[in-house]
């Protein structure tokens, strides 16, 4: 157990190697008095880090079991809480919360304990309020990148920091929309039919398009929390107002059975409701394109102003050409994760360099949807939600300028 | 001989050791100095009692809680003037220093300061330069609840010899926590967190906003102060800080504020209401503390004692909720004005290597998180502007730590290094201290590795260091300057002109206090009273300015029996 470098920090206290804590403390006082941080800077910073080293290994594995009583009173919490939000009383889970934190002394075991289990049994839950929410990260200093959080689990830290990312962007967005050159903001939290009016009403300010794109990025790096939040359609209809309406025309031209005016409106008919949700999804696809017309863009300028330089892994074009052809190789990936199927765009980037046009459908069967390829590899792919049923694609060969046929994709089609 | 300074937001305190802590008394013969600067109609400078009389009867010519700005770039304007928060620190240093060198009958060239331990790099800066500018040398700023525990420590050998000690420090402006440990003579500080801008001042502007609520008194424009509104202002100050001392005492205060008519307005402020305004000052207590426990590893219930320091822990509200928040009662064995004071006292002892102090080792830590802003890739893409920590908090100091870091991309020819001070993720939401830029030899970024050293002293001041390991090229910097600090030519021509500004001498200061405290009353009263004190304050001024002795002390008796008639105790 003590290695060689540790002998010498032994060495550094003036005594034997011991398990005995106390005295590897007493130790380290005794030094003191000769190497003081005043008296002999650079003699002290050796002791200290010897100290250090030390008293880690004394203390291994001798963190504290939870506290029973604050576990209890944890779990008893969650589940109040939960109850709460299924009668609707949001007002009532913020008076509990704060009066079960108020009745535990700061830095005791038994809050360490409820904060340990709000963090693994709410903290992630994405109908959390943004108003509970903020009150547990207040309570908690969960802002703080060495909250303690962060040294017993750093990884759930992190993404609950990105959580917190999230929330303070919807605050921020709230905010611009509310101020007088805000309109891009209110439209991007406008329900799709105020969207509509709005945009009738005075259309998009003169300078709104690079505004929605900036918009759309940020969205793109905290959708995971709140991407929910927004109307999907009302995002496309921002999407087609920036980017101007897919592009029908060309497919066409390609000799093709003409497709459908635009993806939400080929979805046969289906009750209001599922309507809505399902232009939540084709909103979810709409943002992946700007996303990818928007890291294309950015690879564009990472040339000329020399920033960003991600490698090239495409494949060849003389490689890429035939594969794109093979019926046997997909040109989009799903795979299940715990929210959902994700949708991973990851096969046809690799081909990109065969593809000259790109078009895509969600639950219609002629996909009408024109999409970016980017330039370089960038993480595009999203968590379909259950009413992607299926997606359909097409693409123009850029070897022979011809239109392929209409591949499909089942996505939660034939699922539970 | 080493003087301890406790340079606080309210009031200031100087201390030294001879075998054991001297507070010093001012010319006054108090020990407690306000923190108060005003110019007076000779362009002297006035220091303590004196000019917070002055605060009321002439607001523009006078300046209190400047503590607050240190380190900013913040001008306050005193008159035709306009001073820098250091500056006006080093006239209340200047006065200290006389009292000190009064006392002890030879001249003191070397101070310790106490800043509160949340103070950042450029606000201990800018303290070091206000004991500079009053011409002491400054080797070392302490921290004020450190300064306490030293106090404590060594005051009560029995009580406090061993064990975890939380230190809860709640002064005119500011809030400090530390958690410490003291066994054998050493003083080890675990973790320390804070407030800077939570104190005594919140709670008293939490009554004055209340009073002008209830009174429907309106609100002063900041950008347009008319001369009247600035008396008023500072005259419910005062009142609102008398009711809230008064609170302590009884259960409610009638808060009466003259406007400038003459005609009064009135409120009954009782204890209930006032909790009601302090609660959410009370709330910003809670995270400091939790931080401090947190950090340094050490439960509540593991304390051997939670000690209250700071005036504004004279509160029975502040008292209350400690005892809440820790479950006990805190000690209060020694007077929270002066405890920090007494700290200061003690480190110039130690600084001085007393033989009475040869066994006391003190050890403390750097208050934040020092780093660098990086840019990270992970599975949402490059994000810039994160912060990578260097040092972390509560890292026992002096320390020298190293991080390895690459160039963002391949054949990069330059790097910048952006210093930052704070907790959070992003380095947008911390504080910046200074960049530099690192030339490379365009390569590989892979191939290109930067060591980024980071030396913090027990002063906590900072040097970095960045080297390209393939190159062997490196760049240094040394934080020494607080924001838009003032430098060279400027520097000097600013000293010069500090200089040239006279203090009123120690002499004088009973009689500068019976003056602006006859003018405050001269201010408060109506009619024959009023002419009758002005004239008395005429004979008074000129007296002065003849510099007759018999004169003056004939005078003074004679306007000091008059103010007590008309319902002022001149003591008081």
């Amino acid at each position: 157990m003590t290695s060689p470098p540790l002998l010498a920090d032994w060495a550094t206290l003036g005594i034997a190697p011991t398990q005995d804590i106390d005295a590897l403390r007493s130790a380290y006082r005794a030094r003191l008095k000769v190497v003081g941080p005043e008296s002999d800077p650079d003699g002290f910073q050796q002791l200290r880090q010897a100290y250090e080293r030390l008293l880690a290994l004394l203390q291994q594995g001798g963190a504290p079991p939870a506290d029973e009583v604050g576990v209890a009173t944890g779990q008893t919490l969650v589940d109040a809480l939960r109850a709460l939000r299924f009668a609707g009383d949001g007002a009532g889970a913020l008076a509990l919360i704060q009066t079960t934190l108020d009745a535990h002394l700061p830095g005791s075991a038994e809050l360490e304990a409820i904060e340990d289990a709000l963090m693994n049994q709410l903290a992630f839950d994405r109908r959390l309020s943004p108003q509970l929410f903020g009150l547990l990260v207040d309570h908690f200093d969960w802002r703080d990148m060495q909250a303690r959080l962060a040294q017993v689990d750093p990884e759930r830290h992190a993404a609950l920091l990105d959580r917190i990312g999230g929330e303070d962007w919807m605050v921020e967005l709230a905010r611009a929309a509310s101020e007088p050159d805000g309109q891009v903001a209110a439209l991007m939290l406008a329900s799709h039919t105020q969207a509509l009016a709005m945009l009738k009403a005075t259309g998009l300010k003169p300078d709104g398009a690079a505004e929605v794109r900036a918009r759309f990025e940020e969205l793109l790096t905290h959708a995971p929390f709140v991407l929910g939040r927004f109307d999907g359609a009302t995002l496309a209809l921002l999407r087609e107002a920036v980017e101007g309406p897919p592009l029908l025309g060309e497919s066409v031209r390609a000799g093709q059975p003409a497709p459908a005016a635009e993806a939400s409106n080929g979805i046969p008919a289906v009750s209001k409701q599922n309507r809505l949700r399902i232009r939540w999804g084709v909103a979810a696809i709409a943002l992946a394109l700007v996303g990818g017309r928007m890291f294309w863009k950015s690879g564009n300028a990472a040339r000329s102003g020399g920033n960003a330089n991600l490698p090239d892994t495409s494949l060849a074009f003389s490689v890429a050409a035939p594969m794109l052809k093979d019926p046997t190789k997909p040109w989009l990936a799903t795979r299940t994760e715990p929210g959902g199927i994700f949708v991973d765009w990851a096969p046809i980037m690799t081909m990109r360099q065969a593809v000259a046009d790109l078009r895509i459908g969600v639950n219609v069967d002629e996909p009408a949807t024109a999409m970016a390829l980017p330039q370089w590899d960038a993480p595009i792919g999203f968590v379909a939600p259950k009413d992607i049923r299926y997606i359909t694609m097409r693409l123009r060969y850029k070897a022979d300028g011809q239109w392929s046929e209409v591949r499909r994709y089942p996505i939660w089609e034939g699922r539970p | 001989m080493i003087i301890g300074i406790d340079l606080g937001t309210t009031n200031s305190l100087v201390g030294l050791w001879r075998d054991g802590v001297e507070l010093v008394p001012n010319a006054l013969g108090a020990l407690l100095t306000p923190s108060v600067v005003s110019l007076d109609s000779n362009g002297a400078i006035l220091v303590g009692a004196a000019a917070q009389e002055r605060l009321c009867t002439h607001p523009s010519l006078t300046a209190g809680a400047f503590k607050r700005y240190m380190g900013t770039p913040r001008q306050i304007q005193l008159g035709a003037q306009s001073f820098r928060a250091e500056e006006l620190a080093s006239f209340v240093v200047r006065a200290l220093r006389a009292d000190a060198e009064a006392y002890l009958g030879e001249a003191v060239h070397e101070a310790i300061i106490t800043v509160p331990a949340y103070f950042s790099d450029a606000q201990r800066r800018a303290t070091r330069l206000a004991g500079e500018l009053a011409g002491l040398k400054v080797d070392r700023v302490l921290n004020e609840p450190t300064a306490a525990a030293l106090a404590y420590g060594l005051s009560n050998a029995e009580a406090l010899a061993n064990g975890s000690v939380l230190v809860f420090d709640l002064g005119g402006g500011t809030f400090d926590v530390s958690v410490l440990d003291i066994h054998d003579g050493v003083v080890e500080v675990r973790a320390t967190a804070g407030d800077n801008f939570l104190g005594g001042e919140d709670f008293d502007n939490a009554i004055a906003n209340w009073f002008r609520l209830q009174t429907h008194l309106p609100t002063p424009d900041p950008l347009d102060p008319n001369p009247d509104a600035l008396v008023i202002a500072a005259r419910l100050k005062r009142v609102a800080e008398a009711a809230k001392r008064r609170l302590g005492l009884q259960p409610d205060v009638l808060m009466t504020l003259q406007l400038a008519d003459g005609a009064t307005v009135q409120a009954l402020l009782t204890t209930d209401i006032f909790a009601r305004l302090a609660e959410p000052l009370l709330e910003r207590l809670r995270r400091p503390i939790a931080r401090a426990l947190t950090d340094s590893r050490i439960r509540t219930d593991q304390l051997a004692h939670v000690v209250l320091a700071g005036g504004a822990t004279r509160m029975p509200l502040i008292r209350r909720e400690a005892a809440r928040l820790f479950g006990r009662l805190p000690l209060q064995h020694l007077n929270p004005d002066e405890v920090v004071g007494r700290g200061a006292a003690v480190q110039a002892g130690l600084k001085m290597r007393s033989a009475s102090l040869e066994d006391v080792v003190l050890t403390d830590v750097a208050p934040y998180t020092l780093g660098i802003a990086v840019t990270e890739v992970g599975p949402q893409g490059r994000m810039p502007g994160r912060m990578l920590p260097v040092i972390e908090r509560n890292t026992v100091v002096p320390v020298s730590r190293m991080q390895d870091v690459s160039p963002s991309r391949d054949f990069q020819r330059q790097v910048s290094v952006d210093i930052f001070q704070g907790e959070s993720r992003l380095v947008k939401d911390n504080i910046a201290l200074g960049s530099f830029d690192l030339n490379l030899a365009p390569r590989r970024k892979h191939e290109q590795t930067i060591e980024v050293r980071f030396t913090y002293d027990i002063n906590g001041i900072l040097e970095v260091t960045a080297k390209a390991q393939a190159d062997g090229s490196s760049e240094r910097i040394v934080i020494r300057h607080g924001p838009d600090a003032p430098q060279g030519h400027d520097a000097e021509a600013r000293l010069a002109m500090l200089a040239a500004l006279k203090i009123s001498p120690r002499e004088s200061a009973t009689n500068r206090l019976l003056l602006a405290r006859a003018e405050r009353l001269f201010e408060s009263l109506l009619g024959r009273a009023r002419d009758e004190l002005g004239t008395a304050i005429d004979s008074f001024d000129t007296a002065l300015h003849q510099q007759e002795t018999t004169l003056v002390v004939e005078e003074a008796r004679a306007l000091a029996a008059l103010m007590a008639r008309l319902g002022m105790d001149h003591g008081s």
